[in-house]
């Protein structure tokens, strides 16, 4: 394997790595709508 | 932009805008005080029993900023507007131990979208695709719903379903009375007064 080939492996590899990490970031701050769960004693008029 | 969604004809609601929950997640939070930007709305938290909104979770700013662990509740809102929710100032976010912060993480799952919606006799009436809240009062007034194809006859159009002011929500299905049926409406257009006739049958059968 010569340099060449080896700086290209390593830039691959920082690319799949980032775009990995904007994905599961995108998907962390991905919003939905929560239905509180029940409670019996929860307070409120 | 398209959070604004209604325009109703009658003087009493000129001044209500409704939002879907979908279109306020991702809304800028908004300190008033301070002039700026302090976190994005990432969660919108109801409460089902009581049919209105407790607050919501954020994401820091900035395109790859995660999740925050301080949650603002609905009580510490200023406004809630097309285009941003507002605050007085920053430090009105509550961190985790708070009882919102403890609400959600005891609720987390509970995603409503995406949840059946079936009614008291057993009618399956569609799929949720977001909630409808009252901007002004963070009131839930209904679901918009991807609907049975018997039900959706206006080209695939959403349907909105106007929910009475307690709902039971299993985590899988939503439940509501039969006589919502009438109520329906494929436009946001008059969804407002659906709702209030819809809460006023139900008030007069009950008593």
């Amino acid at each position: 394997m010569d340099a060449l080939t080896l700086v290209l492996l390593i830039l691959a590899a920082v690319v799949v790595a980032f775009v990995a990490f904007v994905v599961v970031q995108r998907k962390r701050r991905s919003g939905g709508v929560i239905a509180a769960k029940p409670r019996r004693n929860r307070g409120g008029s | 932009m398209s959070g604004e969604v209604e325009r109703p004809g009658t003087p009493h609601e000129e001044d209500r805008l409704l939002l879907r929950a979908t279109e306020v997640a991702g809304l800028p939070v908004v300190s008033i005080n301070e002039g700026e930007a302090v976190a994005d709305v990432k969660d919108v938290v109801y409460n089902p029993d009581q049919g209105h909104l407790l607050g919501f979770t954020l994401n820091k700013r900035g395109f790859l900023r995660g999740p925050m662990k301080a949650v603002l509740p609905m009580d510490s809102v200023a406004a809630i507007g097309r285009d941003a929710v507002m605050v007085t100032d920053s430090s009105v976010c509550d961190d985790k131990g708070s009882p919102l912060a403890d609400e959600v993480r005891t609720s987390a799952g509970r995603n409503v979208v995406g949840n059946e919606v079936l009614t008291d006799t057993g009618r399956r009436l569609g799929t949720v695709t977001d909630i409808v809240v009252a901007a002004d009062r963070g009131e839930v007034l209904g679901y918009e719903l991807q609907g049975d194809s018997k039900l959706q006859g206006q080209g695939g159009r959403p349907l909105f379903l106007p929910i009475p002011v307690t709902l039971a929500v299993s985590g899988t299905a939503l439940m509501v009375p039969a006589t919502v049926e009438p109520f329906i409406r494929d436009d946001l257009s008059g969804f407002g007064a659906a709702v209030e006739e819809f809460r006023a049958q139900l008030s007069g059968s009950s008593s």
